[in-house]
């Protein structure tokens, strides 16, 4: 059995808001899902066939909206599927492949996540959750586990994390 | 060319992948935006491949797709779940379910089509498909076993074929055939659905040489009780699992049993005569047999030699389109009693012609 999706202007994302998995297509025809979701001129993403779950429950579909509107600072992460996705316009030229991503653990509402971060040679850990930057982070090659189900996992070759969310963070800079 | 069903709610996804399948893959394309019309025109068994939408109303993707590969008719059938949802646990689902392939959505549809051309070369191409053919009319001695029979024998050359002769009054198939059965389903009155399994009836089963195989209808008439519609519809599953054709002579009579065939068939082939009282049986049964089934193919056969009516005369009539038109054959009653069926005893014939002509289209 084999999974691929296929993508034009509209890609599916994932957004873990609370206890809810919420699935949907969001334009990318203007701008990547990253960059609406660091623009702070906006609160909100629209999103068409929102499919909604509990997060213990991913494949239960509880509900389907054609369209929806989902509070960016709710999201406690999204997930996508390609890295190209989430970036933004400014982190797509070389920065974001090669060396300098360190491994990165993050704990979340209901959520714990594991994957890779970039991180600039000098920069102290604790200014990546720093209120002064920016509201998200943006890491790869995630894997989200449910704290209590942590056989439930969720990947994605990227995700957008609402910094404002982490409850603790762990970076291995030598790793 | 594959039929391809495609059950969606989203138009736009619906006129999308059904342009590009018909136009650049030579498809045949069904789509229904309805998700349980969708359940039932799939559990019929018409198709090659089936796509897909998991969350619809009323019914979703995976309950369909479950009731599916419950169905003896498509339960191989292969199926590619479209869906927003692409990590591995929505995978993982779909896969446990029983579907083929999981695709995720938004989808491209050149890239979907290779998808189907590679799933259904996988699945051994467009291939013989199951199929249920009940042969029905109202009207007694119009030839309606006589079709059953020897469309049994020209699907039978095709793929292994069952015949069951569902006439509760001494019916004549095994007669047509030069059989003596060594059982038949009368054996099964009385008895729990339950017991109507596959090694049962092969207890019940007279083979043809052709390969065909028989389940014939008791020797004496049936005086208390009949098959229920279960029983019936069971009896059919269960030669649908031995063989991927299975013809039903019904009787002339709108019994339990004989509804639930018609409901459980693939294909409702209604035979009319082309004399007025035929024609007359003909009008009033139809709006009837299309609350039972939606594929009805009316055929017109002269089971005598008076002159027959055209074509577009007896649609003028009837108000309902002929799927063919049996010529009269002077031999045909003759090849019954000597217990050698028309198409071996007169194969150029155009009434084997105008047979051949129907096996085809219910086989397409």
């Amino acid at each position: 059995m084999v999974v691929k999706r296929i993508q034009p202007s509209l890609i599916t994302a994932e957004f873990f808001i609370g206890s809810y998995r919420i699935s949907g297509s969001f334009s990318v025809h203007t701008r990547s899902l990253g960059d609406a979701l660091y623009d702070s001129t906006t609160s909100y993403l629209t999103l068409a066939d929102a499919y909604i779950s509990p997060i213990g429950a991913p494949t239960k579909i509880t509900a389907r909206q054609r369209d929806a509107v989902i509070v960016k600072s709710a999201i406690s992460f999204a997930l996508t599927m390609t890295k190209e996705d989430a970036l933004r316009r400014d982190q797509r030229y070389g920065s974001y492949s090669g060396p300098k991503f360190k491994p990165i653990y993050l704990t979340l509402p209901f959520f714990e996540l594991e994957g890779l971060i970039r991180l600039p040679g000098r920069l102290d850990p604790i200014v990546l959750l720093s209120s002064r930057t920016e509201a998200y982070l943006t890491l790869i090659d995630v894997t989200a586990r449910l704290s209590l189900q942590p056989e439930i996992t969720y990947h994605g070759e990227a995700a957008l994390v609402n910094k404002r969310l982490v409850s603790m963070m762990g970076v291995q800079p030598h790793a | 060319m594959a039929k391809i069903l495609i059950i969606d709610d989203n138009p736009d996804i619906l006129a999308m992948v059904r342009l590009v399948l018909e136009r650049k893959g030579h498809h045949d394309v069904t789509v229904t935006a309805d998700s349980q019309e969708g359940l039932r025109l799939a559990l019929k068994g018409h198709y090659d491949l089936l796509i897909i939408d998991v969350m619809m109303p009323q019914l979703s993707g995976y309950e369909i797709v479950r009731r599916l590969r419950k169905n003896h008719a498509t339960a191989n059938t292969p199926i590619i779940i479209l869906s927003a949802r692409w990590q591995p646990v929505d995978r993982q689902a779909s896969e446990e379910i029983g579907a083929d392939l999981h695709l995720g959505k938004p989808v491209n549809a050149l890239e979907l089509l290779q998808e189907v051309n590679l799933l259904l070369k996988q699945h051994g191409g467009p291939t013989q498909k199951h199929r249920i053919i009940a042969v029905f009319s109202l009207r007694g001695g119009i030839g309606k076993t006589t079709v059953a029979v020897n469309l049994a024998l020209l699907l039978q050359q095709i793929a292994p074929t069952t015949l069951i002769d569902l006439s509760p009054n001494v019916g004549h198939c095994a007669t047509m055939l030069g059989l003596h059965p060594r059982g038949d389903w009368g054996l099964l009155l009385g008895q729990p659905t339950t017991t109507i399994t596959t090694q049962r009836l092969a207890t019940l089963m007279t083979s043809h040489a052709s390969g065909l195989t028989l389940i014939a209808a008791p020797p004496h008439p049936v005086q208390e009780g009949e098959l229920s519609g279960e029983q019936s519809e069971r009896l059919i599953a269960t030669a649908l699992a031995r063989t991927p054709l299975v013809v039903i002579d019904l009787p002339a009579q709108l019994s339990i049993a004989t509804m639930a065939a018609i409901r459980r068939s693939s294909h409702l082939l209604l035979l009319g005569g082309h004399q007025r009282p035929d024609l007359q049986t003909t009008i009033h049964s139809i709006p009837l047999l299309e609350s039972l089934q939606s594929n009805i193919m009316l055929v017109i056969n002269h089971p005598t030699p008076a002159p027959p009516l055209t074509k577009e005369q007896v649609e003028k009539v009837v108000r309902y389109p002929v799927a063919a038109m049996l010529p009269y054959h002077a031999s045909a009653a003759m090849a019954c009693l000597h217990g050698k069926p028309l198409i071996e005893e007169a194969p150029a014939s155009p009434l084997t012609k105008g047979l051949k002509y129907i096996a085809r289209l219910v086989l397409h």
